[in-house]
Parts: structure tokens; C-alpha cells; sequence
């Protein structure tokens, strides 16, 4: 896809949270040198917590942009975007280096090339224990009682009809019924 | 030892979802036996502060400063962290709208405490707050409990009611952010409001949402999607399926990774893939509109018609409107020429009111509107125009509005 390099962290069998992931990637971060922009997702589809760039930003001390939907133009040190709020779309600078996270608007991702497919099998991705990082770990929340859901059980109403009209009708009744609408 | 909770603010009013958290606190306060502590910012914070102190609140922290007009991340957390040292809160928690999440993890990072993000659920176990949350696409719960003494937790939207106001009560305490402009490194050019005219997905009581089954013309599809949410004050939702193929953009999707949702909700030609279901679990009544009867959302749904959507649509809102105006109930929902609405979304029903013409009333009395075909009705909230928001065809006055339930 077009990345030059990559490292990887290794955590396995470290107990840690949200604030430890924040810690090794920014010490990750860190190890890379001179850095002027990370880029993150918005958040993981399994812990949905939206918090681990909110964490790399701080414990990189660099100014955040969170869900930024489009980078707008990058000069003079400084970087400026769109991002959305709760029903606003902002346009906002920040001084590099800085942190932005991308919601899925922000680029449709090209097709890997046959080419890089072949590169990237061959690439070096070096390995780092999260222990070489100096990242220590304490974590501050712990989970229990993890359960599935109750199911929703529920039986349809099919709302029969001769008609569309008849049928929406009927659906109208029973919403305003049972106080829905 | 206090919990303490951000009630956001949006046009001097507060964010509904921040007033369920400050509701759920209450209770936990009382069972930690402790006290509620709330903090307000902006630019301007009186009409917030006024707002708090009639929902149970013991102290408001109010930190006002020109710093905090536009929203950015720096200055909203310094804000935050202040307030904490200031109650001396144990507990602290917020909305988790985009704000909330940030900022409170800004701080939770900062302090190096337990985070509890979107949690669905609080309870206090033995002096000690416990969250839960909903992961996995919402496929599994878990109890999050925190090891340090001061515990943080953002709270999705709608996991509990908006507590009645009362009398204003408590007290309110300035604080003073001490930031200079020239500390803070973001600077916003530009706020365009991207959703004025349209009710917000994690807000809405009712979404009306549209999927693939709209492909054989989807703008039409979603035209329809939108008349219907238009009249019942509801919002515009969309599959995964219908935003990846481009018939309307990401911010309407609902389920895996876009926006989860616990109102009523109306799908129109969505099949039930998982990660839209997994969006709508929360979700009380669901009404499913397929020509496909297998489709799986039918088993998920409360109440089905198996038709084509381009019929139903149309058809239902006809049939909504004939019967609201005929109950003097149609929603007189028109977002940008009459302000923010934000509480009307709590209402089963309501009317927009223009001020002059209405009773004096403190809230949260009851009044009879029958003159507006409204009957007895609730104070819920003031509206105030927005100032971009005054079309010339409608008079720019300040509006209430009224809970017809």
C-alpha cells in the first residue's frame, strides 16, 4: 500500500489497559526520530473506546485533532483540517508535530499493487517487546463478568394489507398505540 | 470526595445527554453518600449554570473564558482538571459525545486513572463506581471496575433518562482557567453547523432509516426516508451497506463503528446484516419494512410489512401526517429557522411556541395549551434562534417549547 517501514510491539502476556497501549505507541512514536504527524483510526471495532490517540497525543505532549474527516493543507509547520463534532464540521490548525485521528471519510484506501504485495512479503518488520519500550505497567481499570448480551427477543407483527396504503395505516394505528410516536 | 459531571452546552443551553448522566449521578452521589458537583464552560456560562441547578446539582463550577468559546481539546481539559481538584472528585463523568470522550480521556490519561468509555451502565460495588460497558460491536458486556480512587466514565447517550428539572438549587462557584491564548495550539478558523434542519442520530427518540433496498433509485429512496423522518421529528439513519455504496454519507450510518443507537427506530429495506442490529440494540420498538420476508431483520423487529419500500414510504407518511394534525400533534419541526432543540427529542410530542404568546411559567409546571392544539403540555426547554437561523419568511422570535405528552 505504500508504507516504507513498519515495527511491531509486542505485548503478549502483558496485562495492561488503554493507557499502556498509549504509552508503547507513543514510546514507539518516540523511537522513530524526528516525527511531525500520527496519524490514528477513531477507534477499535472490539474495544470501541476511542481513547488510546487521545492517550499518545498527551503522553506525546503534541496537540490532538480528533476526528478529522479531511486534511486540508499542511505549510510552514503547521497543519490544518476538517474535522467533524457533534453536528459541526470545524476547520482547525495545529502546530506540528501533532496527533489526528481519521474517521472513514478521510481517504478511500488504493488497491495493494502486485508489486508491493511482493515487497511487503519481503519486508523486515523488527520486533519490539513491550518491556524494551521503558513502558511500565499498571493497569487502572480491570474487567469482569464479561457476558453476552440478553437476547431482544421479540415476535414480529407482520401488518398484512391488500395495499401499501391499507398497511401503513394499520402500522400508523398501532404506533401511535403503543405510544411510539 | 464528590462526583462530578460536564453538562456541555450548545447555544447557552445544555446538551440533553449530559443532563441523563447528571441524573444518574444524583443517584450515585446518594448512595456513595457524597456530594454532586457540576462543571459548566464557555465563553458565556450563566444560562448552563442556571440550567444545572435545577437538576439536583449541590455545587456548579462555572469557568468562563474567552479561551473557551470555540471548542478545542487543551483548554476544555484544563477546565475540566480544575473542577476536579476544586470538588475534590472522586468520580467524574461525561456525555460521551465526540467532546465528552476527549476530553475526559485527555484527563483520565493525564491523572493516569481508570477510564470507563461509553459505558452503558454505572452502579456503585462497595464504594466504588463500577461501569458497563458494550463492546464487541455490542456483543459483549463487561463490568469495568477501577483501581485508583478516582474514576472516570463517559456515558453513551440515552442509557438513562433526562431527570425532571426542579426548583434551582445549590450553589455556584467561579473558577478561574488562568489560560492565555497564546498557550493553547489549536486555533479553529471556521465552524460550519453540518447538521442544522436535521434531528442528530445519538439524540434522536425515532430514526428512520434506509439500506440497500433503496438501490433501484436511491436518492428517491432516501427522499423518502427523509419526508417520513421530517414528519415524525425523527432522524436520517443508514446501513453500512447503503453508505458504502455511496447513497448518503458516513455520518447517518448506524451500527459497527458508526453510531449506536437506542430509540425507536423504522428500517426501510435494511436485511439485518449483524453490524446494523448490533447499532440498534438498545432500540425499544423496531419497525421493518422488507419485500424480502426472510430477511432477517424480521426477526428482530417488533412489527414487519413485507412490501416494497417505494409504496410503504410514502404511504406512511401520509398516514402519520393525516393523524397527527388531525390530533393537532404535527411537529412544527423546523431546526433552523426556530433554534435548538435539543430537549424536544424527550418529547413524545411537542410545539414550538413562540414566547410572547405563551403563559408565564416556572418549569417545570404544567400548563394548558389547548389554545395551540397542543392540550396540557410541559415547559421543557427555552429555544432561542439561532443567529444564522432567522429565514426571512419566519419572525426571529424567541421560542419555548412545549412536552404535549
Amino acid at each position: 500500500m505504500g508504507v516504507g517501514n513498519a515495527s511491531l510491539i509486542d505485548n503478549s502476556g502483558v496485562a495492561g489497559d488503554m493507557w499502556t497501549t498509549a504509552a508503547a505507541l507513543a514510546a514507539a512514536v518516540k523511537a522513530q526520530g524526528d516525527v511531525d504527524l500520527v496519524i490514528t483510526g477513531k477507534q477499535s471495532v472490539d474495544d470501541n473506546s476511542s481513547a488510546v490517540f487521545v492517550g499518545v497525543a498527551k503522553k506525546l505532549g503534541f496537540p490532538l485533532l480528533a476526528n478529522v474527516s479531511k486534511v486540508v493543507d499542511i505549510a510552514d509547520g503547521k497543519i490544518t483540517v476538517e474535522r467533524l463534532v457533534d453536528g459541526a464540521q470545524e476547520t482547525v490548525t495545529a502546530p506540528l508535530p501533532a496527533v489526528v485521528s481519521v474517521g472513514k471519510e478521510i481517504n478511500e484506501p488504493r488497491y495493494p499493487s502486485f508489486m508491493g504485495i511482493r515487497k511487503a512479503n519481503r519486508a523486515n518488520i523488527p520486533v519490539t517487546p513491550l518491556a524494551d519500550l521503558g513502558v511500565t505497567v499498571a493497569p487502572q481499570t480491570s474487567w469482569t463478568n464479561v457476558r453476552k448480551p440478553e437476547e431482544r427477543k421479540t415476535e414480529v407483527v407482520i401488518i398484512e394489507g391488500a395495499t401499501a396504503q391499507e398497511q401503513a395505516a394499520k402500522l400508523a394505528d398501532a404506533l401511535l398505540a403503543e405510544k411510539v410516536i | 470526595m464528590s462526583v462530578l459531571v460536564w453538562i456541555e452546552q450548545s447555544q447557552g443551553q445544555p446538551v440533553a445527554s449530559s443532563l441523563e448522566v447528571a441524573g444518574k449521578a444524583r443517584a450515585l452521589a446518594d448512595e456513595l453518600g457524597t456530594t454532586l458537583a457540576a462543571v459548566v464552560m464557555g465563553a458565556e456560562t450563566a444560562d448552563v449554570a442556571a440550567a444545572a441547578q435545577t437538576y439536583g446539582v449541590d455545587t456548579v463550577y462555572a469557568v468562563t473564558d474567552p479561551v473557551l468559546a470555540e471548542y478545542r481539546l487543551a483548554p476544555y481539559a484544563a477546565a475540566l482538571k480544575q473542577a476536579i481538584t476544586a470538588a475534590g472528585a472522586t468520580v467524574v463523568l461525561t456525555s460521551a459525545t465526540t467532546r465528552g470522550r476527549e476530553v475526559i480521556a485527555d484527563v483520565a490519561c493525564e491523572l493516569d486513572a481508570g477510564l470507563a468509555p461509553d459505558a452503558v451502565d454505572l452502579r456503585v460495588e462497595g464504594g466504588k463506581l463500577v461501569a458497563v460497558r458494550s463492546v464487541y460491536s455490542n456483543n459483549i458486556l463487561a463490568d469495568i471496575s477501577f483501581a485508583g480512587d478516582v474514576q472516570f466514565a463517559s456515558v453513551r447517550p440515552r442509557s438513562f433518562p433526562v431527570p425532571e428539572a426542579g426548583a434551582a438549587g445549590g450553589t455556584v462557584e467561579t473558577l478561574d482557567l488562568g489560560l492565555s491564548e497564546d498557550a493553547i495550539p489549536a486555533k479553529v478558523v471556521e465552524v460550519k453547523q453540518s447538521d442544522s434542519g436535521e434531528v442528530s442520530l445519538t439524540d434522536a427518540g425515532i430514526i428512520v432509516s434506509g439500506g440497500r433496498g433503496v438501490a433501484a433509485d436511491p436518492e428517491k429512496g432516501f427522499q423518502l426516508v427523509a419526508d417520513l423522518a421530517k414528519t415524525l421529528g425523527a432522524a436520517v439513519g443508514a446501513s453500512r451497506a447503503a453508505v458504502d455504496a455511496g447513497y448518503i454519507p458516513y455520518k447517518h450510518q448506524v451500527g459497527q463503528t458508526g453510531k449506536t443507537v437506542r430509540p425507536d427506530l423504522i428500517a426501510a429495506g435494511i436485511s439485518g446484516a449483524i453490524q446494523h442490529l448490533a447499532g440498534m440494540g438498545g432500540s425499544k420498538v423496531i419497525v421493518a419494512i422488507n419485500k424480502d420476508p426472510g430477511a432477517p431483520i424480521f426477526e428482530k423487529a417488533n412489527y414487519g410489512i413485507v412490501n416494497d419500500l417505494f409504496e410503504v414510504l410514502p404511504a406512511l407518511n401520509d398516514e402519520f401526517k393525516k393523524r397527527l394534525e388531525k390530533n393537532g400533534r404535527l411537529r412544527q419541526l423546523n431546526r433552523n429557522a426556530e433554534g435548538t432543540v435539543e430537549h424536544a427529542s424527550l418529547c413524545p410530542f411537542f410545539v414550538l411556541i413562540p414566547a410572547p404568546l405563551m403563559p408565564t411559567v416556572e418549569r417545570p409546571a404544567r400548563m394548558d395549551l389547548s389554545d395551540f392544539g397542543a392540550g396540557n403540555a410541559r415547559l421543557v426547554e427555552f429555544a432561542r434562534p439561532r443567529a444564522n437561523g432567522c429565514a426571512q419568511a419566519r419572525p426571529c422570535l424567541p421560542m419555548r417549547i412545549c412536552c404535549a405528552n
